[in-house]
């Protein structure tokens, strides 16, 4: 909560480059950190909220932009907004600071709003364990990275 | 022996895929669903045909293609995603620690397809880096990656330089780097000046480093694919196809006919192209394959490309085919009086055979020929008694 506070509302972060590199699949984004080995994966709201980052948008108006698109309590999504931010800076994911380049358009909201569920920033760590995993035998119809259950 | 040998053209059902992977709209989905109803993915699916599935994860998810398998085929594309990255940013420091060396070096195969030319890091699997750096800084750069931890193997000997072409590295991390001189098995130094001049610069990770224009690399990609490989050999038929689509970068036609000449590789590429044509409808223009119909094949280029058709174990029992592709790389080392090898022909034998003398090297030869000849009449005489 903390860190939440320090935050300025002017606050724009960018991605981790070169250590981060990302890449949305299918509405998915997944994200590699090239550092700590960490593999990452956000759906639906989270990887709405970080194209809003990654394009600019200030912490502190994140909220308000994840409130154009989606339906639920202002407080609510503020909370959820502030700490995925947080998280996604303690994972060494976003860092402070405009991007170097052009930063991507900021997306447009959709024509409905969808019921808002709080970002959820899936972590796969071990790298190397990872992979080494067969991807057709080792792995269920989700694919990789998500080996067969025991 | 003609382009359509087993050892060179894909399978029924791996061109199926290749199809699945490559060609666009109805081609595509028909191709996908008739390969999903002839293999099983957990049982029957070749090594090659494994290192294809991201491509055609990218090639259906771009046609909206809704199927069971999509799901897998997805995380293989992301696990191929993240395993180039992983490698392009373990690499990346070599890259950066050899230009600091002042070693020039320029990315081959699969990085700068994937950097430049797929414009995607996952649709195309890597396993290695393969590092091109000019003949004469070989040894420079092989000493400074031992230095930085690096292991070569087989090591790099005086013989392995100036007669092959490469040498693969490990680090204890696992990373796998090959180090190129050439830029293929024989390929004469003086030609490939042409190479390095006609450079493109490729960043890889950050890492400023140089790749084969779009011609040269279509010309490397199809002179190797054109190969028998124990794994099959169905990858560089994609790539190929990638190289001639990449919308702002147009092949430079007579430049690939003129390296084909100069390389004495014109059988290799004709086949090539014209499979690439034939199956796939590669945009070749006519005049071209024309060309290099017309051009004149002589009989030890014939003979290579016999020799690199045929399965290694096949090899052995084939000792003028041998000889004779031998000689002919030989001859291509030395083209041009450029590249004068000392001992000559004989002491390049001595090196293909690990032979100490040219005693040891006839007595190796004639062991050789013997045995081959005892088997073939041994042959003969038992089909003789049945």
């Amino acid at each position: 909560m903390v860190r939440e506070e320090a935050m300025a509302a002017s606050d724009i972060f960018r991605i981790n480059t070169p250590s981060v590199v990302h890449e949305t699949i299918e509405g998915e984004t997944v994200l590699l950190n090239l550092d700590s080995g960490n593999y990452y994966s956000l759906t639906e709201t989270g990887a709405v909220a970080l194209d809003l980052l990654a394009a600019g948008v200030p912490a502190g108006e994140l909220a308000a932009k994840l409130g154009e698109r989606y339906d639920g309590p202002a407080e609510a999504i503020a909370q959820a907004a502030a700490a995925f931010v947080a998280e996604l800076q303690a994972e060494g994911l976003v860092v402070p600071g405009p991007a170097a380049g052009a930063s991507p358009e900021v997306p447009a909201a959709g024509p409905a709003r969808l019921p808002f569920a709080p970002p959820v920033l899936n972590k796969y760590s071990d790298m190397q364990e990872l992979l080494l995993l067969d991807p057709i035998h080792e792995v269920d119809a989700a694919g990789w990275p998500a080996s067969k259950p025991l | 022996m003609s382009v359509g040998s087993p050892s060179l053209v894909a399978t029924p059902p791996q061109e199926l895929l290749l199809r699945a992977a490559v060609m666009d709209g109805p081609a595509a989905v028909a191709a996908w669903q008739a390969w999903s109803r002839t293999v099983n993915i957990e049982t029957d699916l070749d090594h090659g045909s494994f290192r294809l599935l991201s491509l055609v994860y990218v090639n259906l998810q771009r046609l909206r293609v809704d199927d069971p398998l999509m799901g897998r085929l997805k995380g293989i594309y992301r696990q191929a995603w993240s395993r180039n990255q992983t490698l392009f940013h373990d690499l990346a420091p070599v890259v950066e620690r050899l230009r600091a060396a002042g070693i020039r070096t320029l990315l081959l195969k699969g990085a700068p397809l994937s950097l430049l030319h797929y414009r995607n890091n996952g649709a195309r699997p890597m396993s290695d880096l393969d590092l091109l750096v000019p003949h004469g800084q070989a040894r420079a750069a092989h000493d400074l990656l031992v230095a930085a931890g690096w292991t070569a193997t087989p090591v790099l000997t005086e013989g392995l330089l100036r007669y092959d072409h490469s040498v693969p590295l490990t680090n204890a991390a696992g990373r796998e780097l090959d180090l190129h001189w050439r830029l293929f098995h024989g390929c004469c130094a003086a030609a490939e000046d042409e190479f390095w001049e006609g450079a493109v610069p490729v960043t890889m990770a950050g890492a400023t480093t140089l790749a084969p224009n779009v011609t040269d690399l279509l010309f490397h990609t199809v002179i190797h694919g054109m190969a028998w490989n124990p794994e099959p050999p169905i990858r560089w038929v994609a790539d190929a196809l990638a190289l001639l689509r990449t919308p702002d970068a147009a092949v430079d036609w007579p430049r690939l006919l003129r390296l084909a000449e100069r390389h004495r590789v014109s059988l290799r590429l004709r086949n090539g192209l014209e499979y690439l044509c034939g199956r796939f409808g590669a945009p070749v223009p006519p005049a071209v394959l024309t060309a290099l119909r017309r051009r004149f094949v002589g009989h030890f280029e014939r003979q290579e490309y016999r020799f690199l058709q045929t399965p290694l174990e096949v090899r052995k029992a084939r000792p003028y085919l041998t000889l004779a592709y031998h000689f002919f790389v030989y001859r291509r080392l030395t083209a041009q009086g450029q590249c004068p090898l000392p001992g000559g022909f004989a002491a390049y034998l001595r090196w293909v055979l690990h032979a100490e003398s040219n005693t040891e090297l006839l007595c190796r030869m004639a062991r050789r020929g013997l045995r081959v000849t005892g088997v073939r009449l041994g042959c003969r005489r038992r089909l003789a008694q049945a």
